[in-house]
Parts: C-alpha cells; sequence; structure tokens
C-alpha cells in the first residue's frame, strides 16, 4: 500500500530554532550572571559577617532584647539571600534545560501521527499534530521569563513549580484533546430513567461547582496580604485560586452555547465570580473575567441554536452587553479601593513609588537595556518580578526582547483567527484563553507605566507566581489542544 | 555582542512563527479537505421508498460533492447536507441533515463536529399561519407535532431562492421532544441516534451510524 504523508511542514526546524535560542539565551545570560552573582556573594558574607560581630559586641554590652532579634533576623535574611545565590546558577541551568528538553520535545512530536484513513483503500493518510509555533512561542516565553526571574533570585521551589506547570499544561492538553469527543458521546447517555437530562450537561457542570468551591475557599479560607486576600494555604503552599478560576471559566465559558440555561447559568457563574472578586480586593482578576464575559457574549451572537425561542436573539444580546458594561462600573463604584486605581491614574511620578522607580529604570536603560550587571538595584523594587514584570523585562533586556515576548503573545492571541477550529467549542476556548492573555499583558505592561489602572495584574509566563505560571500552562495546554484535537474513536465494525 | 546576536535571533524566530502559522492553516484546510473527501455519510434511504422520490436506495454522499464547503467548517458545530425529499402525495418536502460523526467507508470513525445531539431536520412544505402540523414515524412509533406559527417580518433570502411562501412563518413552541428553530421555514429537529429509522412520509431515513451512543 503507498503510504503518503499529508504535510509537508516545517515545524520542527521552528522547535530546533526555538531550542537554539534558549540555549543562546542561556549562555548570554550566564556570561552576566556569574560575575553579578559571585559579587552579590562577597557582599552578603561580608554583611553576614558584619552583622555577626554586631551580634557579638551587642551581647557583650548587653544591649536591648529588641536589637539582638533585629540583627538575628538580618544575619538569617542575608544567610538565605547567600544560600539562594550558592544555588540559583545551578537552578536556573536546570530550569533552561528542562524548557531547552520540552521545546526539542516538541520537534519530536511533529512526527507522530496520531490518526489514519485510508481512500478506497489506496492510500493511507496521517492526521499530524499543528502547533508548533504557539508551542514555541509558550517556550521562548518561559525561557525569558526564567532568565528575567534569574535576576532576583531562582530556588528549588521555583524550579519545581516551572516543572510542574508545564506537567499542568500537559495532563490538560491530554484531557481537554478528547473533551469534546467524550461530551459528545455522553450527550446521547442519559441519566438513569431520565429522558431530559443527559450525562454531558451534568458534566457542564463540574466547571461551575470548581469555580463556585474554589471562591468560598478563598472566602473562608483566605490570607489577606496588602489588603487583598486572594490566597489560601494549602500544606503550606500559597495558592492563588484566581488564576485556577479563570482556567475553569475558559471550558465553562467554551462550552456555554447551544442551550439557552447554558449560557445563562455561564454568565451568571461569571457574573459571581467578578462579584466575589471584587470584594476580595482581586481588581484585576475581575476585570480579566469581565472581558472573558463580554466576548463569550458576543461570539454566541453568531449562535443561533442557543437562542432557538428568541425571535431577535441579537438585539438582546447587545442590550445585555451594554447593561453588563454598565453593571462592572457600577459594581466598581461599590468599592472605595477600585476607584482609587482609577482616581491614581498619572500620580506615579508624584508619589515615588515602585512605578516611579521602574520608569526611571525604563528612561535609564533605552533601547538597550540596563543589562543584568547594572540591574541589581531594581531587586528592592517590591513588585519587579510579578505586577511590573513587563516593564522590569524592558528595563533590564530593553525593547528588542520586549518585541520578542510581544511577539510571543501575538502567536497565542491571534490562534482563534489564524487557524481552523475543528469543534466550536474549541474556536470559543481559544478565543477566551486569547482575551485573558491579551487583557493581562494590556494591564500588565501599562499598568506599570502609569497608563493604565495599576491593579495588580500579572505578566503571562513571565511573572512570578506558581499559581499564575500553572494557570497560564493550563491554559496553554487548552490552546494546544484545540490545534490537536482528537479526530478519531475507536474503530468500528462495518 | 553575544546578546545583541541572541535578540536578533529570537526576532526572526517570533516572525517565522507568523509564517508557520500560516503554513499551518494552509497545511491543515488540506488536510481537513482530505479528512471529507474521504467520509461518507453512511445515512440512506431505503426500504419503504415511494417510486418518484429522489432519493435512491442506499445512496451514500460525498461531503465534498455537495454544497459543504470548507468555510462553513471553520466555524464549526454545524454540518448538514441536504437532501432533497419530495413525497408522492407532496405532504411533506424537506430536507434531511445530519450532524453527527461521520464514519469513512473504512469503518474510521472520525468525528467532525457534533457536541450537539445529531438531529435531522424536517422543514414543512406547506406552512399555515396559527398552526402548523408535523407527522413522522420514529422507530416504528407515529408521532405526531403541532407547532404555533406567527408571521415573520423579513424574508430569508436563502428561502426565497428555494421556497415561495406567504408568509414567513416563525415557531413559537413546541410540545414534543423535538427543539424548534427560531429562523424559517418553519422546521423541526428530530434527535436521533445510531439505529433509528424515521419515516417521513413515504420516506424511510435509516441511521446506521453516527457517534456511538
Amino acid at each position: 500500500m503507498k503510504k503518503k504523508k499529508t504535510t509537508k511542514d516545517f515545524g520542527y526546524i521552528l522547535c530546533i530554532f526555538t531550542a537554539l535560542f534558549i540555549l543562546a539565551l542561556l549562555l548570554t545570560t550566564v556570561k552576566e550572571l556569574a560575575p553579578v552573582t559571585a559579587a552579590r556573594l562577597t557582599d552578603c558574607n561580608a554583611r553576614i559577617d558584619a552583622y555577626e560581630g554586631d551580634l557579638e559586641v551587642a551581647k557583650a554590652s548587653g544591649a536591648s532584647e529588641e536589637d539582638i532579634t533585629y540583627l538575628t533576623n538580618q544575619i538569617n535574611k542575608y544567610k538565605a539571600r547567600a544560600d539562594m545565590l550558592q544555588h540559583r546558577d545551578v537552578y536556573y541551568y536546570v530550569s533552561m534545560g528542562f524548557l531547552l528538553v520540552l521545546a526539542m520535545f516538541g520537534s519530536v512530536i511533529q512526527f507522530v501521527s496520531t490518526a489514519s484513513f485510508s481512500q478506497n483503500g489506496q492510500k493511507t493518510y496521517k492526521y499530524y499534530p499543528f502547533f508548533s509555533a504557539p508551542l514555541c512561542a509558550v517556550c521562548i516565553l518561559l525561557a525569558i521569563g526564567v532568565t528575567y526571574r534569574a535576576i532576583f533570585g531562582v530556588t528549588l521551589t521555583d524550579l519545581v513549580m516551572l516543572v510542574g506547570a508545564v506537567g499542568v499544561g500537559a495532563v490538560v492538553f491530554f484531557v481537554y484533546r478528547h473533551a469534546p469527543l467524550i461530551i459528545a458521546r455522553l450527550s446521547h447517555t442519559r441519566l438513569g430513567n431520565n429522558k431530559k437530562v443527559s450525562v454531558a450537561d451534568v458534566l457542564f457542570f463540574l466547571p461551575v461547582v470548581g469555580i463556585l468551591g474554589l471562591l468560598a475557599a478563598n472566602l473562608l479560607f483566605g490570607v489577606t496580604i496588602n489588603g487583598a486576600k486572594l490566597w489560601i494555604n494549602v500544606m503550606g503552599i500559597q495558592l492563588q485560586p484566581s488564576e485556577f478560576i479563570k482556567v475553569l471559566l475558559v471550558v465553562l465559558l467554551a462550552s456555554a452555547y447551544g442551550k439557552l440555561w447554558k449560557a445563562v447559568v455561564a454568565v451568571a457563574t461569571g457574573g459571581i465570580t467578578i462579584l466575589v472578586m471584587l470584594f476580595l480586593h482581586d481588581m484585576g482578576s475581575a476585570i480579566v473575567v469581565f472581558a472573558m464575559l463580554i466576548l463569550m457574549l458576543f461570539l454566541l451572537l453568531d449562535n443561533k441554536i442557543t437562542f432557538s425561542l428568541l425571535f431577535d436573539h441579537k438585539k438582546l444580546l447587545t442590550i445585555i452587553m451594554i447593561l453588563s458594561v454598565l453593571a462592572f462600573f457600577f459594581a466598581l463604584t461599590l468599592f472605595p479601593y477600585a476607584l482609587e486605581r482609577f482616581s491614581n491614574l498619572g500620580t506615579a511620578m508624584e508619589k515615588d513609588g515602585q512605578q516611579a522607580e521602574i520608569l526611571r529604570a525604563l528612561i535609564f536603560g533605552g533601547v538597550g537595556g540596563l543589562g543584568i550587571e547594572n540591574s541589581s538595584y531594581l531587586i528592592n523594587i517590591y513588585a519587579i518580578d510579578c505586577d511590573l514584570a513587563l516593564a522590569g523585562l524592558t528595563a533590564v533586556f530593553g525593547y528588542g526582547m520586549l518585541l520578542i515576548t510581544m511577539l510571543c503573545y501575538a502567536i497565542i492571541i491571534i490562534i482563534p483567527i489564524r487557524k481552523i477550529a475543528v469543534h466550536r467549542e474549541y474556536y470559543f476556548a481559544t478565543a477566551q484563553v486569547s482575551i485573558a492573555l491579551f487583557v493581562q499583558v494590556l494591564f500588565n505592561a501599562l499598568g506599570a507605566v502609569d497608563v493604565l489602572p495599576f491593579t495588580g495584574i500579572v505578566a503571562p509566563f513571565i511573572s512570578s507566581g506558581g499559581s499564575a505560571l500553572v494557570g497560564f500552562c493550563a491554559m496553554a495546554g487548552l490552546v494546544l489542544a484545540t490545534l490537536h484535537p482528537v479526530v478519531k474513536l475507536k474503530q468500528r465494525e462495518v | 555582542m553575544l546578546y545583541f546576536l541572541t535578540v536578533v535571533f529570537g526576532l526572526i524566530i517570533a516572525f517565522l512563527m507568523f509564517f508557520q502559522l500560516h503554513n499551518e492553516k494552509r497545511i491543515q484546510q488540506k488536510q481537513i479537505k482530505r479528512l471529507f473527501e474521504n467520509l461518507i455519510i453512511n445515512v440512506y434511504c431505503g426500504g419503504n421508498t415511494a417510486p418518484n422520490t429522489t432519493f435512491a436506495p442506499d445512496i451514500k454522499y460525498n461531503i465534498v460533492s455537495t454544497s459543504i464547503t470548507l468555510g462553513k467548517f471553520t466555524d464549526g458545530q454545524q454540518h448538514q447536507i441536504d437532501l432533497p425529499i419530495t413525497t408522492t402525495d407532496n405532504s411533506l418536502a424537506g430536507t434531511a441533515a445530519v450532524i453527527t460523526t461521520i464514519p469513512s467507508k473504512s469503518g474510521l470513525d472520525i468525528s467532525i463536529s457534533c457536541v450537539e445531539q445529531p438531529y435531522i431536520i424536517v422543514r414543512h412544505a406547506n406552512p399555515t399561519e396559527g398552526q402548523c402540523e408535523f407527522e413522522y414515524n420514529l422507530n416504528k412509533e407515529q408521532k405526531k407535532l403541532q407547532v404555533k406559527t406567527i408571521r415573520g417580518e423579513r424574508r430569508d433570502p436563502r428561502v426565497a431562492e428555494n421556497y415561495t411562501f406567504p408568509f414567513e412563518p416563525y415557531f413559537l413552541g413546541t410540545s414534543l421532544n423535538g427543539k424548534a428553530l427560531g429562523f424559517n421555514p418553519i422546521s423541526f429537529e428530530i434527535p436521533v441516534k445510531p439505529g433509528d429509522e424515521i419515516l417521513l412520509g413515504n420516506t424511510l431515513l435509516k441511521i446506521e451510524s453516527c457517534l456511538e451512543g
């Protein structure tokens, strides 16, 4: 039998190029990072020695308990920093090595066909994956993120988080590839003797339960840090439920079509999420979720099936969208802290806080950036590796690296426009991920430089924060799954 | 210098990605077209076929040869193939549509888009204002559906080409397990599963296989 490959594709070459880029970035950074690490280590050891000397003197002279505690704390702080610096380079190498392997894996997987079908028993055509570009974009973003965060410190926890996040993304990828087929199968299976309700209808509520459960956990067991109750402690690890809620919302909103009650349930869940997030002082996530909801309503404009009994669903949806925007702004007025963020716009330089610091760093850095060697002082800026990540990245590495980052984001964001979605559910999912990424990037980049409200939104794949990294890798998994869906069910007897 | 070269290299890769994205779309389009070429709808008309129906028994339709276009496929979800049915007494003219996983001749199941339950769309040939009736036979069980209709305001251009309705009737509600469509012509969806036999007028449609239930 003559076999013919259906594709002439050079996706694998792109993956190899990506691996080479990661290697080049690693080599460049190592060259600059090593002397900085050595200098800072010497500085730390000198400080530890000095503080230990002070401590001995204080103890001998019978100083107050407060002074002794302060000195002990300082010693512990610098010891921890010295410890981190000693292992930083190793963890950084391993992280980059892991991403390099991931990119190489991406090139190998291009050759693995996942389905085949024959025509008149003559030729066999194979079905190959098509996701090399977004996979490479994610790899490059993760590599840039790891490199950027390495300047401020990498620990074993960060490495584990990175590997864990990619692992979660892979699991989401494998599960979501099967999702539409499994749901389609289950839509025939009725629940017990009930004629109307299918198992697929029950499955629809899984993300709803997940979202409401996470919101409830956040409300009940939330830990307040800096006025925002965003974290919960699970076995000593701080998790940010809002990041997982966003992923579940992507799945929920993507599947909420075809029946009116599904759309209503999805919109209601989104509305509750926004209100709870605003209540928990998480304005950033509330904005992202709001954008996702509006997009969902917009996409439903074209979906007649959902509104089978409504004569003019387009007018209705337009009115709902306008009302939603008004309701969102009304909801913001209920929370004074949210309004404050808006009224603070344009006052960054007057306040001389962290935004002013980053703006100065951007100016000093210029087009080429400060370079790793000159960026040590940025470590004192509080949110440098999370809320100010994109601005910080530009300040350190220059506008060239920012352009690479933005182009990588653009690759993922334009997928719903550029790619063929095999299932409508997949089209919705990619669109939701797009809008979530777009809003996050927009608010992170422009919030830091005082153009938009500074709302504590992290930059996807770049910022530190385990939950966010896991959330975005899961979203990347969703997008990759939509580009490589399962097309084959088990063989049937004819 | 090394850093500068790295950035330039990164930018080249980033632009290559866009090219690759375009390339992948082109290849995927080809692949999907080929996927369609290999798919044969297994819904066939057989059994109690009236002499002057346009159906021949055991017709197999090739999707590509019909009006289904890749453009339609792009937005997912609905793949319908219109098979004209004209019955002897002209009481029921309509189209049968299958929205389903379509197995190829080789017996390979390939799901295209079928999150919703597969169904057959039946359209009414002579709708009247006020009320319309559908009669069909599902798995040897006679069923009747009464539907309220109201006069619409706008003509559907697709309908104007093929039908000349005195008015554009819309659904108001439905009493059976079917789902009403909000656009004309008066139509009714009969949810089906593999093994179902539907008798519309004199035409027997046998759902040989769709998604495995």
